[in-house]
Parts: structure tokens; C-alpha cells; sequence
């Protein structure tokens, strides 16, 4: 049984461990091994397209997972007090949102945003009070990856949040109010310290998901190339060392960032319960 | 007239009523089910008031109302002679211990009894806080425990926390949700003893819900019983131990033997199969007319077992009976005796009694006797 458990292991983590190894490869090929430099590195990061689509992917991600989370706590908050036909309605539509396959969402999206730019650019145009030629057009970019990214994510968090919510007790919330707390005291004093996890994990899922999605962005980044996008195509273009140093810049930029907030959960809790004498 | 007071919360700035809450004709209703029907209450200042029922009674509502967790859907509810119908519960003068304690598990115990004085509007400063949480702890004898986190605190502790949270802030009124509930036998007995002496120190206003007929009887000065969202009896202990009002009460605190029957136009009753019985009614019950359903109540203390063929003894009823089962409970014992004509009739015989007059084996021919006096002649209502 625990060799078996090992094995599994071994095919699950093998190819990163080999990836990152991989990275310090002295040779041309990404696939086969010279060893040892760091060449790769340097070389890596002096690519202006590269460092330009990392650029974009950590701007969209931070984005979509700002947006997504603020606006998904807000709607699983919400949607715990609705009853009745309109909650079953929304639940519906957070589960569609989360099972359409992304190629879906992305020709959706486009299409859509494209129908709507064609639509209202004339109309920006004829009302700009500069003259038409200097209206602004508005065209797909940051603004369309972040929208059709904050979409899906948004339904994760309000999944995710609301799992909390409803395993909380809700006698807290009663208690809170018994002693003399606001509604928003109750909410800012134990409703969010209690979802915080949730809210936590819902940013870092949404973080992730947007970072490393190609589909979507694929179809409505317009000029724009974010990450996942420079990659596949430098993978047509041949696979050379810098994509492992890139998998591997990444795969060390997730796990600091996942570290990084348990060790603060952590000191959360320890701190907050630090308060008093110990006895 | 009200004022906002120093915490935000609406405070009296007289005193204009002797009854810390009162309800007027209050109904609640949850879509058709009616919790609570047109409900009439008055609880004195300083005293330990519990509602005492089975589940869905209505008193759970009552208390929730009171607390603010709950409107009335008709009616009025008045906290020191003012309405409070419509004011949330942040802003009422009283503080509640839930039935399962909901203390904050993100807040150590200093911080959840420090909770209630920080919302307050200008906010203490922290030596004031700390000198009340400390004495509030102090109270509860939990002095020492402020570091510690609610899961590392035993069901008792817990309860004591909660407790403090509550009378920190200095209430109108206490609310107990079935606060003993969750603890054991044994704790239970010690809370019931301790929260008796903290409402007579702290000289709160005490409001308790709670099934256990003994944990009511044991406590408070009143006890308000409920059925089907409306009171049944009020009163202390003892009145509706000895003047029970109806067979329901009888039954319901403490035990009660039944002879179902119709009562005589000249006080007692008449079995089903015509033999009558002495009792009399209730202090402030209403005369029963003639053949009105009726039941003969005897508490099974009063009961005695006397050895077959004995003479009476003096007592005013005796019936031939049988022992079916007896139940050996330290300082009595318990007999479970077939009386034709009537059915199973229990008697509670007590160490004494049993060393004067033997004990009984099962399955033993034996008289069943009281007096009269003893028994109540109830309404089936």
C-alpha cells in the first residue's frame, strides 16, 4: 500500500522535479540534459517578450483575483440571506459558470465583445465631443481577459465562500449583535474573520487560475500576450531550456505566494490568541 | 421617555415600571404555524423568571423576542416599561447565553467577555476594560483562563465564559437559552446551585428557557408553564408543585398519578366504574359542575403500600393492588403496583417508611392508601 502511494507520488511530482533540474540544463535542447549551468537564467530574463507576457499574466491575474474575490464574498454573503426560487436560480447559474468548459467561455466572450465593441464604437465616435477621429475605440485587451477570467473565477470564491458560510454557526452572528455589535461591527469583528480562509483561498484559486489559463485568454487578449500564450507559441517555434527556467520561475513564484499565506494564517491565529496571560 | 445612553443602547433615564419585561397580547406567527398566541407577562425586577415546556411551546420565541432576535407579529413587548417591538438587538439592554454557548473560537476568553465593552460608543479605555473582564471572570471563577481559546475549555468552563460575556455589560436581563442543556448530570446539579447564587449577587433580572422541570423548580421564583404557544401556569415553585392547574401542570412538574373520571357536583370524582373519590381543587381553581371530565391527581410521595389484609392504617382511600416492579433508588424506592379498576399507580416509598413497614417483593399482594387531602381533583383542560 505504500509503495503504491509512493508510486503515485513519484508520477504526480517526477516531471516538476525533472522540469526544475532541467532548467539548469547546459545544452540547447529542453529535452535533453547537459550538466550543469545557470545560463538559462539570465538569458531568460533579458527576453523583453517574456518578461513583457509575465508582465501582463501578473497584472490580469492580480486583477481577476482582486475583483473576483471582492465581488464573490460579496454575492455568497448575499446570497445566504435569499430564499426560494431566486436562490435556486443563482445557485444554478454559479455551478453553469464554473462547468462551461473554457473554450465556451472564450468564443462566448468574444463574440460577445466584439458584437458590443462594433455596436458602440460608432456611437462613442459620433458623440465624442473632440470629433470622431479622436474618440477612443474600445478593442479587446487587458480589460476583456480580466472580464471573462473574473467570471469564472467569481463563481469559484462564491462556491468556496459560501461552503464557510454555511459551516459557520450562526448563533455567532446572533451572539454578536447581543452584545451591542452594529450589523457591520458584526460583520467586520466575526462574519470576516470567520470567512477568511475561505476568502483566502478563493484569491489564491482565482490567482492561479487566471495566471495559468491559455484558452480563454487565447481567444479575447486581442494584441495582448499574456504568459501562457508566449509559451505555446515559443513552444512552435522549437523548445529551448528557457521554458523549463520559465515552469520553474513560476513553480517557485506559487509555492512562495502559497507559503507565504499559510505561514501568515498561522501567525494570525497564534497572535490573536497571544493576548491575555497564559495560565 | 428614552435616551441614547453612554453605549449606543437605548437606556430608561427613570424607571417607569416595576416589571423589567412585559408582554402584551403578543402573537408570533412563522407563515401558519403560531409559535406563541396572544401572550400576556409580566417579570418582576430582580428576580430568576424561567419558561418552562416541552419543545415547540413557544418559549424559545418568548425569549427571542425579548431578545430582539425575533418581532412580535402582534402585540407588545416591553423592556422596563418601554416598547422595544422594532429595535434590533443591538440596541436592547440585554444580553443572552446561548444554549450552545457561541463563543467566538477566533477570540481567546479575554477578548470574547471583552467583546460587549469595546462596541461601546465613546470605547473604554484598556485598563477599564481589563479591570471588568477581569472582574467578570473573577465572578465566574474563571480568573487566569484569558489566554486560553474555546475549544480548549471544558463544556462548564465554556458556560462560565459565556456567562461572563453576558453580565459584563451589566444587563437589564440575563437570557439563559437551555443554558445546563449540554453540560452532565453532575455539573448541571453544581450549575444550578452557582447560577441561583449569581443572580442573587449581581441582582440581575434572570430569564431562563429550559424542558428540565427540575432545573426550573430548582432555580426560580417564577415559573411560567407553557403549552402550544400560551401559558398554562405561573407561579413559584411550590404553588405549582402543590396547586397544580390542570392535569398538564400536574403531570409535568414533577409526577402524578391519574384516576380519570367525572367530577361530583359536591367536590371528588366518580370512576368509570362508579366508585367515588375524595380530592379537593386547586387553590383558585373554578368549581367543576356535575359529570364535567375530570381527573384525580395524587403525587406518588403520598402514596403509601401497606402489607395485604393490614388494616388502613387511618387513610381515607385503600385499594388492593399488586407489586409489578420496584426500582431501588438510594434514598427511596420506587413501586410500580397494578390496581384493578384503575390500572399501574406509582408510590414512592421512602428509607424510613420501608424500615418501619418491610419492603415489598414483585409480584406481592399489598393495599395502596392516601388521604383525601392529598389528592386534587383537576380539570382536563
Amino acid at each position: 500500500m505504500r509503495l503504491y502511494a509512493a508510486f503515485i507520488y513519484l508520477f504526480l511530482y517526477a516531471p516538476i522535479a525533472l522540469i526544475v533540474l532541467f532548467s539548469f540544463n547546459a545544452g540547447r535542447h529542453a529535452a535533453s540534459f547537459e550538466c550543469c549551468s545557470t545560463a538559462w537564467y539570465p538569458r531568460t530574463f533579458q527576453n523583453t517578450f517574456l518578461i513583457e507576457a509575465l508582465t501582463n499574466s501578473l497584472i490580469v491575474a492580480g486583477t481577476v483575483a482582486t475583483l473576483a474575490t471582492v465581488m464573490g464574498t460579496m454575492a455568497a454573503l448575499a446570497l445566504q440571506r435569499v430564499r426560494g426560487p431566486v436562490r435556486v436560480a443563482f445557485d444554478v447559474l454559479t455551478y453553469i459558470a464554473i462547468i462551461i468548459p473554457g473554450i465556451v467561455i472564450g468564443i462566448a466572450t468574444l463574440v460577445a465583445l466584439v458584437a458590443a465593441f462594433d455596436a458602440l464604437n460608432p456611437l462613442i465616435a459620433a458623440l465624442w465631443p473632440g470629433g470622431p477621429e479622436g474618440a477612443p475605440r474600445l478593442n479587446l485587451g487587458y480589460g476583456s481577459v480580466i472580464a471573462a477570467h473574473t467570471l469564472f473565477t467569481m463563481a469559484l470564491v462564491i462556491v468556496i465562500v459560501r461552503a464557510r458560510i454555511q459551516g459557520m454557526d450562526q448563533s455567532l452572528i446572533e451572539a454578536s449583535a447581543d452584545l451591542y455589535a452594529t450589523p457591520w461591527g458584526t460583520f467586520r469583528q466575526v462574519t470576516f474573520p470567520q470567512i477568511l480562509p475561505a476568502v483566502l483561498a478563493g484569491f489564491l484559486l482565482s490567482f492561479t487560475f487566471s495566471f495559468d489559463d491559455f484558452i480563454i485568454a487565447f481567444f479575447v487578449a486581442g494584441s495582448k500576450t499574456t504568459l501562457p500564450i508566449y509559451i505555446f507559441s515559443s513552444i512552435r517555434r522549437g523548445i529551448t531550456p528557457e521554458t523549463n527556467v520559465i515552469a520553474t520561475v513560476v513553480l517557485g513564484f506559487s509555492l512562495t505566494l502559497l507559503i507565504a499565506a499559510q505561514v501568515l494564517m498561522r501567525r494570525r491565529a497564534r497572535g490573536a490568541g497571544g493576548g491575555g496571560a497564559a495560565p | 421617555m428614552g435616551q441614547t445612553g453612554e453605549r449606543g443602547i437605548d437606556v430608561q433615564t427613570q424607571a417607569t415600571s416595576d416589571f423589567d419585561i412585559e408582554f402584551r397580547g403578543v402573537t408570533k406567527r412563522f407563515g401558519a404555524v403560531t409559535a406563541v398566541q396572544s401572550m400576556d407577562l409580566q417579570v418582576a425586577r430582580g428576580g430568576f423568571f424561567s419558561f418552562l415546556g416541552p419543545s415547540g411551546c413557544g418559549k424559545t420565541t418568548s425569549l427571542r423576542m425579548i431578545a430582539g432576535f425575533e418581532q412580535p407579529s402582534e402585540g407588545d413587548v416591553l423592556i422596563e416599561g418601554r416598547s422595544v417591538v422594532g429595535t434590533p438587538a443591538h440596541r436592547r439592554p440585554v444580553n443572552m447565553v446561548f444554549q450552545h454557548y457561541a463563543l467566538f473560537p477566533h477570540l481567546d476568553v479575554f477578548d470574547n467577555v471583552a467583546y460587549g465593552l469595546r462596541q461601546r460608543r465613546p470605547r473604554p479605555d484598556r485598563d477599564t476594560i481589563r479591570r471588568q473582564v477581569g472582574e467578570a471572570l473573577e465572578l465566574v471563577r474563571l480568573s487566569g483562563f484569558e489566554g486560553r481559546r474555546s475549544w480548549e475549555l471544558s463544556g462548564g468552563q465554556q458556560q462560565r465564559v459565556a456567562l461572563a460575556r453576558a453580565l459584563v455589560n451589566r444587563p437589564t436581563v440575563l437570557l439563559l437559552d437551555e443554558p445546563l442543556a449540554a453540560l452532565d448530570r453532575k455539573l448541571r446539579r453544581d450549575m444550578q446551585i452557582e447560577l441561583q447564587t449569581l443572580q442573587r449577587d449581581v441582582g440581575i433580572t434572570f430569564v431562563l428557557v429550559t424542558h428540565d422541570q427540575e432545573e426550573a423548580l430548582s432555580m426560580s421564583d417564577t415559573i411560567c408553564i407553557m403549552r402550544d404557544g400560551r401559558i398554562v401556569q405561573m407561579g413559584g415553585a411550590r404553588e405549582l408543585y402543590d396547586e397544580p392547574a390542570n392535569a398538564y401542570v400536574a403531570d409535568f412538574v414533577g409526577k402524578s398519578n391519574f384516576i380519570a373520571g367525572t367530577a361530583r357536583a359536591g367536590g371528588g370524582l366518580r370512576d368509570p366504574h362508579g366508585r367515588g373519590f375524595g380530592g379537593r381543587r386547586p387553590a383558585g381553581g373554578r368549581a367543576l359542575g356535575e359529570g364535567e371530565k375530570a381527573v384525580l391527581a395524587v403525587r406518588p410521595e403520598t402514596v403509601a403500600i401497606l402489607p395485604d389484609g393490614a388494616a388502613s392504617g387511618g387513610f381515607d382511600v385503600a385499594l388492593a393492588g399488586r407489586i409489578r416492579n420496584r426500582i431501588f433508588l438510594g434514598e427511596h424506592t420506587e413501586y410500580l403496583v397494578a390496581v384493578e379498576g384503575i390500572g399501574d399507580m406509582l408510590a414512592l416509598v421512602p428509607k424510613l417508611a420501608e424500615e418501619e413497614r418491610g419492603s415489598f417483593g414483585e409480584g406481592q399482594a399489598v393495599t395502596i392508601a392516601w388521604n383525601d387531602r392529598s389528592a386534587l381533583v383537576l380539570g382536563d383542560d
